[in-house]
């Protein structure tokens, strides 16, 4: 039999993009539910802190107001983590947590 | 009285009688126990302290990051803590300054307005253990009587003013996109 041997190709993928936490478990940031903020005010913070439209940002807001509860953002922990101390700074509850695997 | 409007893409802020001394006074009260914590362990450089304020209001205003996990709710406290009580207590200076010269107000004075009035609104919330929707967003519970009836009625009114302060903004940005919208 002639088996032809195929050769590996080159890497295209710059390994700097390549993070020792490349392969972890993408974490949440969960906005909660409160009874104080104005739905006005939390709706513009998802507006103008994360970029959403406007009306997908009024979609979470009432996600939040309705299940108590609403996943914001996916990403890496760090990211995860620095969201929800910029929602702290805002006065909104938000906490981090693995994804449901 | 305490207005705000649009003036070209600025804000311009009015201020002045009873509605102006109160909020200069909440904010101060507010900058208070801000320090007191920082006074009980949580200094401006280094790490912060590691657990949950006990006082009901500052726990709602410094929240934990993660539920569920109290050691690395810990970690993550003492890192960021510092910074957000600095922050917190530099909006409430903010408010305080503009209160004392109304007038335009620069962007970073804008956004201390809305974070401050969402703090005390909080704060007060947390006085009143408002903890359900039971009151809608600001409605005052009509079984309450003496200082809690006051407290109720204030939540409501910073409620109003934030809610034309944020009418605003919106405005603005409803502009700005015009501006900006492919013709």
């Amino acid at each position: 039999m002639n088996m032809k041997t195929v050769t590996a190709p080159d890497v295209e993928i710059d390994p700097g993009l390549i993070t020792e936490h490349s392969l972890d478990v993408p974490w949440t940031t969960v906005v909660w539910n409160d009874p104080v903020n104005l739905m006005s005010y939390v709706a513009r913070v998802f507006r103008t802190y994360f970029g959403y439209s406007r009306s997908e940002a009024e979609r979470l807001m009432l996600a939040v107001h309705h299940d108590g509860r609403c996943v914001v953002a996916t990403g890496p922990r760090e990211e995860m983590e620095r969201h929800a101390e910029a929602m702290h700074e805002r006065g909104l509850w938000a906490t981090v947590a693995r994804t449901e695997p | 009285v305490i207005e705000f409007a649009l003036e070209g893409d600025g804000i311009l802020l009015t201020a002045d009688g009873t509605e102006s001394k109160v909020i200069a006074d909440l904010a101060g009260q507010l900058d208070g126990m801000l320090a007191a914590r920082i006074g009980s362990g949580s200094p401006a450089t280094g790490p912060g302290p590691r657990s949950l304020p006990d006082d009901p209001a500052l726990a709602r205003l410094l929240p934990d990051m993660i539920a569920g996990d109290a050691e690395s709710a810990a970690e993550l406290r003492a890192l960021v803590e510092p910074s957000l009580l600095v922050h917190k207590r530099e909006n409430a200076r903010l408010v305080i300054a503009s209160l004392a010269h109304p007038g335009m107000l620069d962007p970073v004075t804008e956004e201390a307005w809305v974070r401050l009035l969402t703090d005390l609104r909080l704060t007060i919330g947390a006085r009143l253990g408002i903890n359900d929707d039971r009151h809608g967003d600001d409605g005052i519970d009509p079984a309450a009587t003496g200082t809690e009836r006051t407290l109720h009625e204030v939540s409501a009114w910073l409620g109003g003013v934030l809610e034309h302060l944020i009418s605003v903004l919106d405005a603005r940005d409803d502009a700005r996109d015009d501006t900006q919208a492919p013709v």
